[in-house]
């Protein structure tokens, strides 16, 4: 292993580590989206996605079926007041990709509570959540559960940016 | 103790032939057309009970072939064994059979057809140099001489699908796309169904899809859980 000395106490491990890991379906991932050597794990920038078909020729040729969960910022109407900061928007919005682009693992809760209770303190600052889905087909965003119990009406995006 | 022939000797009963092999000996129903022609092949390896048929590009006649293992015998007491051998198979045995050849030839058929050139679309096509066994003379006539084809054979044709499909992944940066379509809306492409995603949040997010190219993507192994040295992890503190 090799390790850069950054001071009098830090210690880096700047090369990448190759171990016995496992995917399954179901899993939710961590996606790393750039070329950048440095993949360390960083649940902020990686994209987010579910794993739902794994498929192998050999252990050097792994793809992965995975549905999208955006971040609000990525929606038309961008984020908003009332997006929790770990909150995630699912979609049906499909690709396959390399498994070696996985970056790790994170656990994602469903928002159902009606209470005025901040989601981002009840789960945690790690755990993220979703209260509300994308349909990537005709863009059309579910409504989110609002203080009364009752879903608010879905609402159109006009635009997606992807 | 007799030395071991080079090939399988070939007994024929009414309807079926035998195949004795080093530590196995295989029952091969034989395959007729309507005019009365065998053209059943069986090659088998020494070591396992895998087998393969060869024969001429008619999907429907090798599904109808029947291949049953009659007894496992020791190779060194193979000829005390050999009258004992001739003894036929309960017809169960040659049913559960006869299905694992089927789905033996189903897979590779399908594999078959992602890398095959127009011209030889088929895999089921009789290859040049099989050997073909003529039910009505008991002997094998070959194509062309020296180029009969063995059990490692086969598996050499399976690798290099296998050779086709990495260089096809390797040299493509995104080798797979998908395609999404609502439902509701009743898609159908080259005549094949598109596929169905359900379970995903909600049930308005049920959503037809397809996969493209959909024969390498189904020649890919599907796992539940895949596990190997390939995880690319990195630590920092």
């Amino acid at each position: 292993m090799l390790f850069k000395l950054m001071g009098t106490d830090q210690v880096v491990l700047t090369a990448a580590k190759v171990g016995v890991e496992s995917i399954a379906i179901g899993e939710y991932v961590l996606v790393k989206h750039d070329e950048t050597d440095d993949s360390a794990v960083d649940g902020s920038s990686d994209w987010k996605a579910k794993v739902l078909e794994v498929r192998a020729l050999d252990v050097e040729h792994v793809y992965i079926r995975v549905s999208w969960l955006n971040r609000p910022e990525d929606l038309a109407g961008g984020r908003r007041d009332y997006h929790g900061k770990n909150e995630l928007v699912p979609t049906n919005q499909m690709d396959i990709i390399d498994a070696t682009t996985v970056n790790g693992r994170f656990d994602l809760k469903h928002w159902t509570e009606m209470k005025d209770i901040d989601p981002d303190d009840a789960f945690g600052k790690e755990v993220y959540y979703w209260s509300q889905t994308l349909d990537f087909t005709n863009q059309r965003l579910s409504g989110r559960p609002g203080a009364d119990g009752a879903r608010s009406k879905p609402s159109q995006l006009r635009s997606q940016t992807w | 103790m007799p030395e071991q022939p080079s090939h399988p000797p070939v007994h024929f009963t009414n309807s079926a032939m035998e195949f004795h092999s080093k530590r196995f000996t295989i029952l091969v129903t034989l395959c007729h057309t309507q005019e009365g022609d065998a053209v059943s092949r069986l090659s088998l390896s020494k070591s396992s009970m895998t087998c393969k048929l060869i024969g001429k590009p008619t999907p429907d006649l090798i599904f109808t072939a029947a291949v049953a293992p009659l007894r496992r015998c020791d190779s060194q007491r193979l000829g005390p064994k050999h009258d004992a051998l001739k003894m036929p198979l309960p017809r169960d045995k040659l049913s559960s059979s006869r299905v694992r050849v089927t789905r033996y030839f189903t897979t590779r058929e399908q594999n078959s057809r992602i890398f095959d050139s127009p011209a030889s679309t088929s895999s089921m096509k009789q290859r040049k140099g099989t050997a073909r066994i003529s039910h009505h003379h008991g002997r094998t006539e070959k194509t062309q001489p020296g180029s009969r084809r063995s059990l490692a054979a086969s598996f050499e044709v399976s690798g290099d699908h296998s050779a086709k499909l990495r260089k096809l992944l390797n040299d493509t940066d995104q080798p797979f796309k998908v395609e999404t379509s609502s439902l509701s809306r009743k898609t159908k492409r080259n005549g094949l169904k598109l596929h169905v995603q359900r379970g995903l949040f909600e049930e308005r997010l049920d959503v037809q899809y397809e996969v493209n190219p959909l024969g390498v993507w189904k020649s890919l192994r599907g796992y539940k859980r895949f596990t190997g040295r390939w995880w690319p992890w990195c630590y920092s503190s």
